[in-house]
């Protein structure tokens, strides 16, 4: 049994300390994938805040003998961020459009190798259904394992590979359209 | 970077391996890993830390049923795409596989015998096609249709031998009959005049051809094509019955002139019969009551039943259906 797994056993049993640790291990990788889930920051945070939350109101039901904690906690974050886009303005295919929030983050700006590269991203995301979407966040950003994926989507660990490369395909294809040529070594 | 987190049929996929790989999905793959993802805003973390865990105690203190009442079920949650999938696409699929299933079966399962596995999809198929036959007329003709049919069938289960099937043909065969006789019984006037003679006709000369079957059968086949001439003898008799009583004595069907063939129902019997079917009725020169087995009843001229057997039956003997009057 992984660490985490552990650790969430043991939160489980009302260990808070144990709990603090979960928080501490998964909170920028489930931030990061809902970030690029959702169009604006400060709603990432909030959701990734709102996973432990919900999280903390089944922990007594978490069976690590089913589930990998993280693959647990990435299915709640799942169900929040499916939850947030239909909560707003039922734009379900189209949540990444860019917002015209403000940049106040320093932090992330610092972190966002290029402005350009990012934006090109996160605009051919927006392009890709949900589940590619959410198959690539995933495995890029929160460094997740093919088996995890497929238990918080659930699916077949074969589906989420034959998503994945088909979400790398269509994604390549926009970015090419948008400019981002390989040939060109951008 | 990208080494590890790509399985290595997915690695040959994107980058090729000496192959030609996928180029598209190699770019982007790429420019996914070359993004430094942006992490969450530190204070904010620390802060939301707290709350979550103040919130975890406080909810220790909570009594278990008030946690176990709050408890969410932990399932993933379907995307609005697998919603559509599931809601349209499945159920469509469903419904297009049982048509295209139901459209071979149904020419294929059309010229089965009752020894074939596909005989009751041509019955179920029958059962369908009558009740979507509009009129009453219309699907009396239909249940008469198949009453001949299973006649045919019960014909080449004797030629072969083959009493597989037999006992099922004759029950479906006693239900056409039935079910023909009911849809005629709801007819009026000239309708049910025309439907109730053919009738007639279709199951005297069915009655003919299952006695020559009889001779001729064995096994498990004779009580079948017994069980079959029973109810054939039974439907003639009630449809007489029926006629009579909307048409008064001698059913005026009689064709004008109605000197009938000689025999009558039964021909030349010798069991006795309930005679008395004929009789003046509405046509001119009407027949006679009773007599001696002459006459032709509901035939029309000429179409003499003589050929029939008199192996018993309700129809045989004296009486019979005469209509010896002219016109």
């Amino acid at each position: 049994m992984e660490e985490l797994d552990r650790l969430l056993g043991q939160a489980a049993k009302g260990d808070t300390e144990a709990y603090g640790l979960v928080y501490d291990l998964l909170f920028d990788d489930l931030f990061k994938y809902i970030n690029w889930n959702v169009a604006s920051t400060q709603d990432a945070q909030d959701l990734t805040a709102e996973v432990f939350l919900r999280a903390l109101k089944a922990l007594d039901r978490f069976e690590a003998a089913r589930s990998t904690a993280r693959s647990w906690l990435f299915t709640i974050a799942r169900n929040l961020v499916i939850d947030h886009h239909r909560r707003r303005a039922r734009r379900p295919e189209s949540p990444l459009e860019i917002e015209s929030e403000p940049v106040s983050n320093e932090h992330l700006e610092r972190a966002v190798e290029t402005e350009a590269a990012s934006e090109a991203v996160r605009a051919a995301l927006g392009e890709l259904n949900e589940e590619q979407r959410q198959v690539l966040t995933m495995k890029f950003f929160s460094n997740m394992s093919n088996a995890e994926v497929a238990a918080v989507m659930g699916k077949r660990e074969g589906a989420i590979n034959a998503m994945q490369y088909r979400a790398l395909h269509r994604m390549g294809k926009i970015l090419e359209k948008r400019g981002w040529n390989p040939e060109a070594g951008d | 970077m990208w080494r590890r987190r790509l399985s290595k049929g997915m690695e040959r996929i994107v980058r090729g391996h000496g192959q030609p790989g996928d180029k598209t999905a190699a770019h982007a793959f790429e420019v996914l890993s070359g993004i430094q993802s942006p992490g969450p805003d530190e204070t904010f973390k620390r802060e939301k830390r707290e709350a979550v865990l103040e919130s975890m105690t406080e909810r220790l203190l909570e009594t278990p049923r008030h946690a176990h009442r709050d408890a969410i079920v932990l399932k993933p949650r379907l995307s609005r795409s697998a919603v559509i999938k599931r809601v349209v696409l499945v159920p469509a699929i469903v419904i297009a596989l049982f048509v295209v299933f139901t459209a071979g079966a149904y020419p294929m399962s059309l010229d089965k015998n009752p020894d074939s596995s596909l005989y009751g999809t041509k019955l179920f198929f029958e059962g369908v096609r009558e009740s979507l036959t509009g009129s009453m007329e219309a699907k009396a003709q239909l249940e008469l249709d198949y009453t001949q049919k299973r006649v045919e069938e019960m014909q080449y289960l004797t030629s072969h031998d083959i009493d597989k099937g037999a006992e099922r043909c004759a029950s479906r065969y006693t239900d056409n009959l039935a079910a023909a006789q009911s849809r005629i019984d709801q007819l009026t006037g000239d309708a049910f005049a025309q439907a109730s003679a053919e009738f007639l006709d279709i199951t005297g000369n069915q009655l003919a051809t299952l006695d020559g079957f009889e001779a001729h059968a064995s096994g498990g086949l004779a009580p079948a094509i017994d069980r079959a001439r029973q109810a054939c003898n039974g439907a003639m008799q009630g449809m007489m019955d029926s006629q009579q009583m909307r048409m008064g004595p001698g059913g005026g069907q009689n064709q004008p002139g109605g000197s009938g063939g000689s025999g009558g129902m039964g021909g030349q019997g010798d069991s006795g019969g309930t005679g008395g079917q004929s009789g003046d009725g509405m046509m001119p020169g009407g027949g006679t009551q009773g007599g001696d087995g002459s006459g032709g009843g509901m035939m029309s001229p000429g179409t003499s039943r003589s050929g029939m057997s008199d192996s018993g039956g309700t129809m045989s003997g004296s009486g019979g259906m005469s209509g010896s009057g002219t016109p």
